[in-house]
């Protein structure tokens, strides 16, 4: 599941314990991140928030540890990629070129490959809706009790939620990934 | 060539000769990965018993080996080959 070559900020992931260090580089990466938008939200409140920098900082995450679009450690999962609109792939046809076969994408992913790949996301999806479970329980029961605290993390909630739903699977995969002492 | 034993875990209870099969007929990993359409790394799972193929990749190795499938992968551990030619004790 690991693209082989790929250094990641420099790092070689060839053996387990290099790839968990990594993980745990990218975990660090995120609780800084959580901490200043916590930081943010304590002193200015919900009302001047802008997202910009935390969209680009998901973006960079999810390019840090590999999917959907982002050339990081773990092969893509998607399937390949056609062109964004039919009429695109209706153009290309009509001018003669021809559609670039992707390199990437399922026909990457042998069968044991796409087992593992829907294995950790899985085990993502039970961590997901375990702690989207508990933030429902924490809103309702902050709300029973009048405390208007969580109106003020909310966004942080939605962010780590959607940060976890985004890098999870990849995350797990790069740290559950065994070492393999093949000879070709 | 030690043969898969384990046959348990994610191979559910599926053993294999792959790795004698390869050793026997000088096939890298490599080779049988490109000619079954895998990663060779599945191979190396396959051989160690840590992932059970699909009928198709069963299939597909069987055929390389132009064997029957029943005589690459079983559901009961293999009997060593030198145990066959042999028998018990290995021809003492």
């Amino acid at each position: 599941m690991i693209v082989e070559g790929k250094r990641p900020l420099g790092f070689s992931l060839n053996g387990r314990s290099r790839r968990r260090g990594y993980v745990v580089v990218v975990l660090a990466f995120c609780a800084i991140l959580c901490g200043a938008f916590l930081k943010h939200l304590a002193r200015h409140g919900v009302e001047d928030f802008d997202g910009t920098m935390l969209f680009v900082t998901l973006s960079g995450i999810t390019a840090m540890v590999g999917g959907v679009r982002a050339d990081g450690p773990v092969k893509y999962f998607g399937r390949p990629r056609t062109a964004l609109f039919p009429l695109q792939t209706g153009l290309r046809t009509l001018f003669g070129k021809q559609e670039k076969e992707s390199t990437r994408g399922e026909i990457d992913l042998d069968e044991r490959e796409q087992h593992e790949r829907d294995r950790e996301h899985y085990r993502a999806y039970v961590v997901v809706r375990r702690f989207a479970l508990l933030l429902f329980a924490a809103y309702v029961a902050l709300g029973w009790l009048h405390v208007r605290w969580f109106d003020r993390i909310g966004p942080f909630a939605v962010f780590l939620l959607v940060l976890m739903l985004w890098v999870l699977p990849q995350m797990l995969i790069l740290w559950n990934e065994p070492d393999v002492e093949e000879q070709l | 060539m030690k043969e898969n034993e384990k046959g348990t875990g994610e191979a559910g209870g599926i053993y294999n000769r792959i790795a004698v099969l390869r050793a026997e007929r000088g096939v890298s990993r490599q080779e049988l990965a490109d000619a079954v359409g895998v990663n060779y790394q599945t191979i190396g799972f396959l051989e160690r018993g840590d992932y059970g193929p699909s009928l198709k990749l069963a299939f597909q190795i069987a055929e390389y080996f132009a064997l029957p499938l029943e005589a690459v992968f079983a559901t009961k551990p293999f009997t060593p080959l030198s145990e066959q030619v042999y028998g018990k004790g290995g021809g003492q």
